[in-house]
Order: structure tokens, then C-alpha cells, then sequence
């Protein structure tokens, strides 16, 4: 495992993806329920059925509406946002694809440590900023605490190679108040052996990590 | 057996460990006994639904999945329920890969929701802002004071990918 990698170097796909033509747009797709007890004045129709080649006239054609809606209680619906507004609960018209896809795509990029593709979500749109931040923002912690019980040699190793906004992610964890007494320990050897040669490293002593380390008389500059 | 009607009309019929994988399908047969009359899956059409349905049957003699509690190490986390024939399956186009998406979502197969959900990860790995919203056909919607933000943003993207 290599922390720094991962969150660093996310190599590209070699094939590009085809631009999306379904499931796209203010309609929403199959995670669009029928419309249920409160219909809104004008349902989205479903992509699906207006694609396929269904009969309306025929037999098999599936009942509409209510005969469905009432064994399908709980699911959500997602109403057309109107125009002008970005955000509505549930609703990604933006994407295509509902809230809890993407949550799902970003809870399965977090576990990756996939930094770089989050950041890349948070700047796509405004629907996707927040909860991409919200996992950057785990991620930076969970990275840090995941090399604390390593190696010191290989968590120096990992810092001398991060790039460099993971320094400063990690030189904000050295100063921050949510490192163990384990983990205080192993990080301030870390900036001892690199502040010679990046300055990022030359830190201020900071209180809770002196009361912990035992090397905190040579802490920082 | 279970049988289904779609939107496109057609009719599948299946035994009633593959269709209970389905916990909307689940849910309205109540646990229990043949259902005589087809349920409407009016969200899912019958390409969608065949690959929904391979997908089940596939896995109808997996056990059910317990859920991997907060702290499990990420790489063992990651690694459950994706084999190689499900790298396989999911190696669909991306309008089909959206479908099974939203199908899986509708129907309330958790596992195939996050199989089709690694595989958009995956795609998205190593994207720029601008690719990502070329592939989901996003317009961004930013004022241009975010515009401006962004633009530090990337730089830090651009950072993190040198």
C-alpha cells in the first residue's frame, strides 16, 4: 500500500467513455418512481418508456399508475427541479443520476482514496461540490491516520514523496490536535529528517504534540 | 416463480431466489408463494432487465453480504463482491452502464448498484472538471466568483496529479 500513490496517481482510463444520451437530462430514469400520492403539476415522463417501442394500445403494456404505486411505498420521488435551481433533494437533473448514486460513487471513490478524482467531482458542478468536498475532507483525515501505525522509515518515505498539497495536508495534521500519542509520536520524526530539505516541514512547536512526543525537544524550528 | 412485465411490454419469469435479489420485487411478494399476477417494473425496460436478471442469477447462491462495519480496512472493504465475472459483466457502454445503474437503484439490488457504481469510479479516475462534465453531459451552473474558485481549484487537481 502506498498512501502517497494513491492519493496522487490515478492513471487514465485508456478508453473514453461515450457520451451519455440516455438517463441524462431532466427526466429522470428508472430511480424515478411513477408519480406517487402528491404528483407534482407535470411529471417527468420516463426516459424508458419513451425510448422503447411499446405499444400503448397493446395488452402487455404494464397498468399505469395507480394499480403500481400503491405496493411501492417509501421510494422516493424525484421531481423535476424547476428551472433555475441546481439543488433539490434527491434530484440530480444536472447529472442524471439521483443523490444517493453519487454518494455511492463517492463513498466507493473515498474508499479508494481517489483524491484526485473527488477534487475533479467537486469542480465539475455545483450539485457535486459539497458532497465531494465532504469526502475529500474524510479522506484527508482517514489518509493521514491509515500510515500512523507504519513504519517510520516508510511514513517518511511517503511524505518525502507526496505531492505537494498532500504536504500540506499532512503538515496541517502535524498541527492539529486529532493525532494519538502513537501517531504524534512517529509524525514528529517525520519533519526532523525532511525540514532540511522542504521547508514546508519547519514547523512550529505545538502544545498537545510536545506534552506526547518524546522528541519534542527537538520539534520544529 | 416470479413473473415480471417491463416497460417495453415484455414478460420474464423467474424462480424465486433470482427474483428476490430484486427487494422491490421482494417486498411486493411478500416473502412467500408464487406470484400469479406479473409485476409492473415500469422504470426498467427489457434490455436493462436481462442484464438484471443475469446478474441475479449469477449471484443467486452468493450469501447475503453483512454489512462491513465503520473502520474496516479500506482494501478489504473495496475488495468484496466483485469477482471476475462481474468485471465482465459491467464492461457495458456507458448508456447501458447509466440503465443498469438507475435500474439497480429502482429495484433495490445494493450489490449491482455498487458494482455499476465502481465501474463510473473507475471511468472517472484520472478525468479533468471538463471531462467529467463532457461524460455526464453536466453543465456546471457555477457563477463566475466560482468560476474563479475553481480555477485555484484545478490548479490544486493539476498538483495532485503531477
Amino acid at each position: 500500500m502506498d498512501p502517497s500513490q494513491d492519493i496522487s496517481q490515478e492513471p487514465p482510463q485508456e478508453n473514453t467513455p461515450l457520451p451519455l444520451a440516455v438517463a441524462i437530462g431532466p427526466h429522470a430514469g428508472p430511480s424515478s418512481p411513477l408519480p406517487l400520492p402528491l404528483p407534482p403539476p407535470s411529471p417527468p415522463p420516463s426516459p424508458i418508456a419513451s425510448s422503447s417501442n411499446a405499444d400503448p394500445s397493446s395488452s402487455l403494456t404494464p397498468p399505469q399508475s395507480n394499480a403500481v404505486t400503491h405496493f411501492i411505498p417509501n421510494l422516493p420521488y424525484y421531481a423535476p427541479a424547476p428551472a433555475g435551481q441546481f439543488i433539490q433533494p434527491g434530484w440530480s437533473p444536472e447529472t442524471g443520476l439521483p443523490r444517493e448514486v453519487w454518494l455511492n460513487i463517492f463513498d466507493i471513490l473515498y474508499r479508494r482514496r481517489s483524491a484526485f478524482t473527488l477534487l475533479a467531482c467537486a469542480l465539475t458542478c455545483r450539485y457535486l461540490r459539497e458532497p465531494a468536498q465532504g469526502m475529500i475532507n474524510r479522506l484527508r483525515w482517514r489518509t493521514i491516520r491509515s500510515w500512523m501505525y507504519e513504519d517510520v522509515d516508510q511514513l517518511v518515505e511517503h511524505v518525502r514523496n507526496a505531492p505537494r498539497d498532500a504536504k500540506r495536508i499532512i503538515r496541517i495534521s502535524f498541527k492539529s490536535n486529532r493525532t494519538s500519542a502513537k501517531s504524534a509520536v512517529a509524525l514528529s520524526v517525520v519533519p526532523l529528517r525532511l525540514a532540511d530539505s522542504d521547508p514546508a516541514f519547519i514547523l512550529d512547536p505545538v502544545p498537545s504534540m510536545v506534552a506526547h512526543s518524546p522528541m519534542s525537544l527537538n520539534f520544529g524550528s | 416463480m416470479v413473473t415480471v412485465v417491463v416497460s417495453d411490454g415484455v414478460t420474464f419469469t423467474m424462480e424465486q431466489d433470482v427474483a428476490f435479489q430484486c427487494g422491490l420485487i421482494a417486498d411486493f411478494a411478500g416473502g412467500g408463494g408464487d406470484q400469479e399476477e406479473p409485476i409492473p417494473i415500469q422504470a426498467v425496460n427489457s434490455t436493462v432487465m436481462r442484464k438484471v436478471i443475469e446478474y441475479c442469477e449469477h449471484h443467486r447462491n452468493d450469501p447475503p453480504q453483512p454489512e462491513v462495519p465503520e473502520g474496516t480496512p479500506l482494501e478489504r472493504k473495496d475488495r468484496r463482491g466483485r469477482d471476475a465475472w462481474d468485471k465482465q459483466f459491467i464492461q457495458v457502454e456507458q448508456e447501458l452502464l447509466f440503465e443498469i445503474i438507475l435500474a439497480a437503484n429502482y429495484l433495490n439490488i445494493k450489490p449491482l448498484l455498487d458494482l455499476g457504481c465502481s465501474q463510473v469510479a473507475e471511468m472517472m479516475k484520472g478525468k479533468t472538471p471538463a471531462e467529467i462534465q463532457q461524460m455526464f453531459n453536466i453543465v456546471n451552473g457555477f457563477t463566475a466568483d466560482e468560476e474563479a474558485q475553481n480555477g485555484e481549484g484545478e490548479e490544486k487537481a493539476r498538483n495532485l496529479n503531477s
